[in-house]
This record gives structure tokens, C-alpha cells and sequence, in this order.
């Protein structure tokens, strides 16, 4: 993060690489920011070498069996109508909340805070599921509302409204998936504009629009363009939702086609899986620097620096309506799927009957009397626990080795752990299946090979949010340990660590949400002998049925929730422990937390 | 029943199977040991030496289980180690601890034809003859597939939700799931794209029909395509999606009437349905309990185990009722370019 190089004392930055090995902590350090940078690039450079080379033998035949593979035009075209409408309305929704709770008197304290973001806790193929159950055009749940509601205008319908496997309902779920990333980085962009510059517009006569379109939006655009970014990222490893819903539509997806050529034929198609991967690869490169070129472009003014005054925009009769809009979203996005999946569990099959004397919870029973289940459950939260730690770790050390030294060799080592946000996560899993599954490591199927993934992938969120921390807490109380005479490691784990962990709380609860919902790398990588809550739900939708499946989706839900909520608590008693002076300056500007997730997001 | 005759010899040889496989304790008949017997006794004795074998089943877990538990029944000394493995990902999982050395399965159970003639050809699989499987000779040839594995089937049976349906309107057979009265999505059927199973199938059943016309008309009718397969295809039918599920699973369908779902099912007259493969590894770390279970697990009493719960299983000693012709998936159609011809006409 640029703000780590700009805030450091000339005295620490002058060491250079001599600070990096000072020490065998600081060599160990490097070491593993070494082996990050391996276990990052290496899967990637074997997806990419398979492009060229099958069997030893140099050739062209995976690209040639690509580029004429059926329907590839179709894929293509239907996957970016599909990644880019979810990724516009996603913006627009996401961008909207942001600016209404950052920005408007309709913020409901922590409560529009973290709205948003609670559909992190629902796995992506639960919410699927919930909108099949909700919007199948027959024996969907809103749809038999709202024909029961036009039957009383005397308007019969048999089937819909509306349509859950339909071009519009795709887009739409896509983006609800997609909301939280834009929520978070356009929430992070507003907080650090100083809103002067908004006022200052509006004084000289330009309305609320206006202010809007000519200071706000312009200023934030780097914000938007990552969110973009991130959005495309998402949305283009997304495999639940098209697996539930496009297919039946007709649609096709590059996600469901690669897993399709992995999974479901036999032999696996390697050659096309891999060609189709790398087509992901270039598409997120392509927007990649096109947001660096907007960047580059310059035209906006950031004025960031802490401290800063928020004036809120008083929306008077628009207030109600702006917070009737915020609550209606997390109702309709989180929690009408929640109710269906619920309703069915209850049931046991889904069925527009719903006969409530006949509801048990039989299939959470059931769900906890498989032994795979209870493995996937088991492994999911074991994983979740060990990689998140890891993860953040590793990047604390990094973030401490990189907030330590200066030149080429310190980023190098700063873009490791950021390199896999670059790479859809069904590409590393790809590229791990290439790597480490086979001769010589043989890890296909094990539980090391997708700790492996969950790691890598956990990496970017994790140092993320360890760059800001490590830059928050400055040098001086470090200086002062080496003084005393404490070398590295014992300064880290006494005086650092200590310091760092409320910032590391928050990146810990994103890492282990992210892994327990994981769908994706599961669909590639786990299996029965290596079996993960993801690949139960995904076994579930395939054999047993959807009341099995909203067991476990719920099980999912509430196991990530009572961490976070158990994590947060730990980070609230650690900081009041460790920052007394901070929690008062914190208090006294209102309860926007400097450790929300969100200030962590802030893109360098 | 075409194969009733041979259902008939079947039954035959899985008396003098089960005759010769009870516990040494009870002495078998003297006529019985004569003929397989000593093979079997010999192999229990070898067996038991091993004490245990590894299977690779991909049955829910339940079944595999419960088969597992019939033949520790049967043969006390020797266990099983069930490993439930979606057919999908147990080749990619053998061959990798073939590759690799690794423990691994030495009895499999999967339901990819290409799959066990691939491993057989590469020397990872060995057959029933190959592995003088005792009293295999005896067991009905139509049930053995060209390369030499004993087979099952569990049937495609017709699906239909019993509140939008009377079941005498349910066609007899899969020739009238073309009928214009199914037209527009009426039908919901699995995404015949997901598994190599579902177009191969089709396109043997197609032939007793007219062949590509039929799967044309079948394709005409604007099927819902449910892409996870037989499945949740049955969950939709029970929620009303659609008045009938072209092929289906029984035991899926037993599970939702257990659960008061409204639907219901036909067997069709010409039945035919998803494999069950079975074979050896070819250098299994239990070559003897390997050959014991291989024994067993197609025996009548095996059968009957393993398909206790699924009223559509076929087997050489279990019909699918009288008057319902068995057909086998053609082995002609399994090469994937028969797959993605197949294909290109049933999802167009």
C-alpha cells in the first residue's frame, strides 16, 4: 500500500535490503515471501505451459481445440452479457448503498454498515438455490404469491410471472452476489474523499445531482474502476449460480463449461479446460490495465488524510425511502433465500403446498448423521481456522518485511500475496490440479492440496488488511524494543503481534467466510477423501435433494456468523485492551471504527 | 420377459454361489463343492489371511455400506473399507494412486463404461475372466459387457407428478414421451450434457424408435433441461415444474414419496437405465479379498442388498417386471464424438 512507504521514517527506509537480512527472523521472513511468490506463480505458469506443451511434447493442439471449440462464441458472448450486466447493476446498487450510508443521514449506525455485507455470510449456491425455489417459473415461491395476488384482479395465470432461468433473474443474482465488493471499495473511496469538496460545490449552486456527477462519482472513479475489477474477477469464477440457474436458460458460462470439461466427462478434457481458463486470465488482465490506464488518467483529486470532516447530506423527506431502500435490499437479497431454503428444509421437498403440521427438521437430523457431511463440516471450519491463520500470518510477515525495506526486491515481495486477487480462484485451482496434484507432490485429493489453495487464495484479502495494520502502528514502539535489545522474532511476537491483532481480527473473520462458502475450488479440487462443506452442498444439489442442501446452506450461514461474531467481540476487547487513547478519539467521532473492513479495502 | 430363461440360469448359479459362499462351519453339498467350491474356500481362507480390501463404491453411502456389511456377514475375518466416490472423480483419483503407488482400491464399482475399458486396457483393471473369478463361468453372459465386467442396471423409469397427472395418460414407454401431448415444456429431463450416461442411453433406446427422428421429436418437445442431472430434476417435478420427468431415478422418487411429495413413476416397457460397472484393480494389495468380494457383490443375495432401496435396480437376478424388455446402453455410442452427435441433436 503506498501509504506504508510514504509514512516511513527515513531512518528505517535507509536500510534497504541490509534491514531485510538483518536477522535470521528477517531471512525467515523473507523466506517465506519467497515461497509465496512460488506457490503463486507456479500453478499459474503450469495452466499457461499446459497451453504449449502436452505430454512433454511441444504443441499448439489445446489452443487450436479452443479457439474451435463448439460454442465457444456463444460462451463468450454469454458470459460477458452475463458478468457485465451483473457487474453494471452491481455497481449502481453497490455504489448507491455506499453513498447513502457514507454520505446521507439515512445511515442507520452499524447496522447500514454491515448490512450489506452480511450476504458474504450466504453461500453463493445457496442463495442460487434460494432463488430457483423463489423464482421457478411454476412452483416458485414468489411466483405462486404473486399469482394468488392477480387472481384476486381477476387475472389467472398458470405459471409465472416471472422467471428464475431468464437473462434478467441471472443478472440480477450475479449481482447480488457482486454487491458486497462494490459496497465495500466505494464505501472505502467516500470515507477518505474529504466532503469540502461536495459542499463546496453545492454552495456554489450545483444540486444534489449534479454534485454528484461533476465531484463525487469523478472523484471516485479509481474506486470504481476497482470495483469493476474486482466484480469481473468474482463474477467470472462464479459456478453456482450459472450451474442452478443459465444453463437451464440457455445460457452458457465459461465457469460451468471449464468445471463441465474437468468433472463431468471422462477422460477430462485438460486441453480446452485450460485454454477456456486462460481466456479468463487475459479478460481480467485486459480490465486490469484498463483500470491502471484510468488511473493513470489522473483527472480525479483524492484528499485523503485522517481526521477529516463528514458532512452529512440532510435527505429530509427522502430519508424513509433511502432507509426503506437499504433494509428492503438485505431483505430481499439475503433473507427471502434464506426463507425458502428454510421453508424446504422444514418441509422436505420443495412444494408450493407448504403444509406447515407436517414440518420437522428431519433433514438437519439427517444432515448430521452422515458421516461426509460432518467430515465437510468438520474440514470446512479445520481449514478455514488453520489456512486463515496462516494467511494472515504470512502476510503480517510480509507486510513487516515490505513496511521495513524499500526498492524493486521489497515489491517483488509486496505483490506476492496480492497476485492470486489477479487470477480467478477456478484458474489457481486449475493450476494447482496441474502442479501439485500429479508426480511428483501426488497431493490430488487431499486435504494439504486445498489448504494450499485456501491460503493462496486468502492471501490478497489477508494483506490487504495486514498492510494497513502494519501501517497504523508505526515504528517507535519497535525501535524502542530493538533498543532495549530484543532481536526481531522477539519483538514480533511481544511487541508487534500484540499491536497488530485487532487490525488482524477483521481480515481473519473475511478469510474464514470466505473459505467455509467456498464453492468453486471445491467443485475442482475436493472430493470424497478430501471432502469439504462446499463439495457437500454441491454432492447435495446432485443426490439428495434440496432440503439437504438448505440444511447445510443454513449450517454454513451459522457457523460463519457466530466467528465473525465471536471474532469481532475478540477484536473490540483487544483494541480497548491495547489503544485506550484510540477507542476515546474513536468514540468521540461516532462509532465509524477505524478497524472496519472497509478502511482496510482503501486500494492502493 | 426376453431374458427370463437366462434370469432363470442366473438364479441357478447364485444358489450354488450362496450354497458355496456360506461359512465353512455349515457344511456345503458335496455336488456344490465339486464345482466351485474349493476355488471359493480357498480364496476365503486366502482372504482371510489379508483380512480386509478397499472399495471404491459409488452408491450412497447408506448401500455401499449395507453391502459391505452383507459380505462381512458372509465371510467373518474379512472386512470392507467403503470409500464412496462420485463415478466422476474415481478415475482421476485411481489412476493418480496407481501413478503415485499410493494405497488405493482394490475392488471398484462406478458406472463409466469408458472409464473400466480404458483401465483395462492400460493394465490398471483387470476383468472377471482375467481374474478367474470363481463360478463366474456360470453367471448369464448378457449381463458381461464387451470388455468383460459383470454389469447392473438402475432403471430410467418415467416420472410424473401425481397432481398434475393421472397415471393412465403417463406413456408406457419412452417412444410416447415424444407425444404432442408433452410438447412445451411438459417434460423435464437431465441435462444430457452433464454425463456421457444420458445421451448414450437415449440413443439405444432412440434406435428401437426411429433412431436420430425420435431423439429429434424427443428434442422438439422443449424439454426442461435440469442441468444437475435425474436428481433434482425429481425435486422440480415434485414442486409442479412440470407434469413429467422423462427419465428418472426410483430411488430419488421413493425418497420424495417418503416425504409425502406428489409423485409417482412407470417403468417403462423397454427399460434401460445407468450402469453399474464392477472390476478388479489389476495388482490389487488384496488380490485374494478382491476376489472374494468381486464373487460376492454379484451374487443374488448381494443384489438384493444393494438394491433393497432402489426398486429400479436390474440385475442378472433382479427383473424389472413382467413384460419389460432390458436394454443394455450400445457400447457404440459411448465414443465422445456419438456423445456430442447425440448431444447436438437433443439440446439444439
Amino acid at each position: 500500500m503506498s501509504t506504508t512507504t510514504r509514512e516511513r521514517p527515513a531512518s528505517a527506509a535507509r536500510a534497504g535490503f541490509a534491514a531485510l537480512i538483518r536477522s535470521p527472523f528477517r531471512i525467515l521472513s523473507l523466506l517465506i515471501a519467497l515461497a509465496v511468490l512460488v506457490l503463486v506463480l507456479y500453478p499459474i505458469l503450469r495452466v499457461l505451459l499446459a497451453l504449449f506443451i502436452v505430454d512433454g511434447a511441444p504443441t499448439l493442439a489445446p489452443i487450436i481445440d479452443t479457439i474451435t471449440y463448439p460454442k465457444l462464441g456463444k460462451i463468450l458472448l454469454d458470459t460477458t452479457l452475463v458478468v457485465g450486466g451483473g457487474s453494471i447493476v452491481a455497481l449502481v446498487i453497490g455504489s448507491m448503498l455506499a453513498w447513502l450510508n457514507e454520505r446521507t443521514d439515512a445511515r442507520m449506525g452499524r447496522l447500514t454498515d454491515v448490512l450489506p455485507i452480511v450476504s458474504f455470510l450466504l453461500p453463493v449456491i445457496a442463495g442460487a438455490i434460494g432463488w430457483q425455489l423463489l423464482l421457478s417459473p411454476d412452483a416458485g415461491f414468489i411466483n405462486g404469491a404473486l399469482r394468488g395476488l392477480l387472481d384476486l384482479f381477476g387475472i389467472h395465470l398458470t405459471e409465472g410471472p416471472l422467471s428464475a432461468f431468464s437473462w434478467p433473474a441471472v443478472i440480477m443474482i450475479y449481482a447480488f452476489a457482486m454487491v458486497p465488493l462494490v459496497f465495500l471499495t466505494v464505501s472505502a473511496a467516500l470515507r477518505s474523499l474529504d466532503s469540502s469538496l461536495e459542499e463546496a460545490a453545492r454552495l456554489s449552486g450545483a444540486g444534489l445531482l449534479r454534485t454528484i456527477r461533476t465531484v463525487t462519482i469523478p472523484s471516485i472513479l479509481p474506486s470504481i474502476g476497482g470495483a469493476l475489477f474486482l466484480t469481473t474477477w468474482y463474477g467470472l469464477a462464479l459456478f453456482s449460480i450459472p450451474y442452478v440457474l443459465a444453463k437451464p436458460a440457455g445460457i452458457d458460462i465459461l465457469s460451468v463449461e471449464i468445471i463441465r470439461l474437468l468433472k463431468q466427462q471422462y477422460p477430462p478434457n485438460m486441453a480446452v479446460a485450460v485454454g477456456l481458463g486462460s481466456i479468463m486470465v487475459i479478460a481480467l488482465g485486459a480490465i486490469w490495465r484498463f483500470q491502471r490506464r484510468a488511473l493513470r488518467g489522473g483527472r480525479f483529486a483524492v484528499i485523503g488524510g485522517k481526521g477529516q470532516q463528514v458532512t452529512r447530506i440532510e435527505l429530509h423527506g427522502w430519508r424513509l425511502p433511502a432507509r426503506i431502500f437499504m433494509i428492503l435490499y438485505v431483505i430481499v437479497v439475503v433473507l427471502l433465500p434464506l426463507i425458502a431454503l428454510l421453508l424446504v428444509s422444514l418441509n422436505g421437498f420443495w412444494t408450493l403446498n407448504l403444509k406447515p403440521a407436517n414440518f420437522s427438521f428431519a433433514s438437519v437430523v439427517a444432515l448430521f448423521d452422515s458421516a461426509a457431511s460432518r467430515n465437510g463440516i468438520m474440514n470446512s471450519v479445520l481449514l478455514a481456522v488453520v489456512c486463515g491463520l496462516i494467511a494472515m500470518l504470512v502476510a503480517t510477515l510480509i507486510s513487516q518485511t515490505v513496511h521495513r525495506s524499500r526498492g524493486r526486491f521489497a515489491q517483488l515481495i509486496d505483490v506476492a500475496p496480492k497476485i492470486p486477487a489477479a487470477v480467478s480462484s477456478l484458474v489457481l485451482a486449475l493450476g494447482f490440479v496441474f502442479a501439485f496434484a500429479g508426480a511428483p507432490f501426488f497431493l490430488g485429493g487431499t486435504l494439504v492440496i486445498l489448504a494450499l489453495v485456501y491460503i493462496v487464495i486468502a492471501l490478497p484479502e489477508a494483506s490487504v488488511t495486514t498492510d494497513g495494520a502494519v501501517s497504523r502502528v508505526g515504528n517507535q514502539l519497535t525501535e524502542a524494543s530493538h533498543i532495549f535489545g530484543a532481536g526481531a522474532a522477539r519483538t514480533f511476537a511481544k511487541v508487534e503481534l500484540p499491536l497488530l491483532l485487532p487490525g488482524l481480527a477483521v481480515g481473519m473473520a473475511l478469510v474464514f467466510v470466505r473459505i467455509m462458502g467456498d464453492i468453486e475450488i471445491a467443485a475442482v479440487l475436493s472430493g470424497s477423501g478430501n471432502t469439504v462443506v462446499g463439495f457437500q452442498i454441491l454432492a447435495a444439489f446432485n443426490n439428495g435433494g434440496y432440503d439437504q442442501l438448505a440444511a447445510l446452506g443454513l449450517t454454513i450461514v451459522l457457523i460463519s456468523a457466530i466467528f465473525v461474531i465471536l471474532i469481532l467481540a475478540l477484536d473490540r476487547a483487544l483494541s480497548s485492551w491495547n489503544h485506550p487513547p484510540r477507542r476515546r478519539f474513536r468514540q468521540r467521532r461516532g462509532a465509524r471504527s477505524a478497524r472496519a473492513p472497509i478502511t482496510e479495502r482503501t486500494p492502493s | 420377459m426376453k431374458l427370463k430363461p437366462l434370469f432363470a440360469i442366473g438364479a441357478l448359479s447364485a444358489l450354488a454361489l450362496a450354497g458355496c459362499s456360506t461359512p465353512v462351519e455349515s457344511e456345503p453339498e458335496p455336488t456344490q463343492t465339486a464345482e466351485a467350491g474349493p476355488t471359493l474356500d480357498s480364496l476365503y481362507a486366502a482372504a482371510k489371511e489379508e483380512g480386509s480390501l478397499t472399495w471404491y463404491c459409488h452408491d450412497p453411502e447408506v448401500i455401499c455400506n449395507a453391502v459391505a456389511d452383507g459380505f462381512e456377514a458372509e465371510y467373518p475375518g474379512v472386512s470392507v473399507d467403503v470409500v464412496r466416490l462420485a463415478s466422476s472423480e474415481m478415475a482421476a483419483r485411481f489412476i493418480a494412486e496407481k501413478e503415485s503407488n499410493a494405497p488405493t482400491a482394490d475392488f471398484l464399482q462406478g458406472s463409466s463404461v469408458v472409464f473400466f475399458k480404458q483401465g483395462l486396457e492400460d493394465g490398471l483393471l483387470t476383468n472377471y475372466t482375467e481374474a478367474g473369478i470363481p463360478g463366474f463361468d456360470q453367471f448369464p453372459k448378457e449381463w458381461v459387457n464387451p470388455d468383460g465386467f459383470p454389469v447392473a442396471l438402475t432403471a430410467w423409469v418415467i416420472a410424473y407428478n401425481t397432481d398434475l397427472v393421472e397415471k393412465a395418460d403417463v406413456p408406457a414407454s419412452y417412444e410416447g414421451l415424444a407425444d404432442p401431448r408433452w410438447a412445451g415444456g411438459k417434460i423435464l429431463m437431465p441435462d444430457p450434457t452433464v454425463s456421457s450416461a444420458y445421451p448414450s442411453g437415449l440413443a439405444t433406446v432412440a434406435e428401437r424408435f426411429g433412431g436420430d427422428k425420435w431423439l429429434q421429436a424427443l428434442a422438439d418437445q422443449d424439454p426442461v433441461y435440469v442441468t444437475a442431472g435425474m436428481i433434482p430434476a425429481s425435486a422440480s417435478l415434485a414442486a409442479g415444474e412440470a407434469e413429467l420427468q422423462g427419465i428418472a431415478n426410483v430411488p430419488a422418487l421413493v425418497d420424495l414419496q417418503s416425504k409425502g411429495a406428489p409423485v409417482d413413476y412407470v417403468i417403462p416397457k423397454q427399460v434401460t437405465g445407468s450402469y453399474y460397472i464392477w472390476g478388479l484393480n489389476a495388482e490389487a494389495a488384496h488380490p485374494n479379498a478382491a476376489r472374494l468380494f468381486a464373487a460376492y457383490i454379484i451374487t443374488e443375495d448381494a443384489n438384493k442388498i444393494q438394491f433393497a432401496t432402489n426398486p429400479g435396480g436390474v440385475t442378472a437376478f433382479l427383473s424389472p417386471g413382467d413384460g419389460v424388455e432390458v436394454v443394455l446402453p450400445d457400447s457404440k455410442f459411448e465414443s465422445q464424438s456419438e456423445i456430442d452427435r447425440i448431444n447436438a441433436i437433443l439440446v439444439s
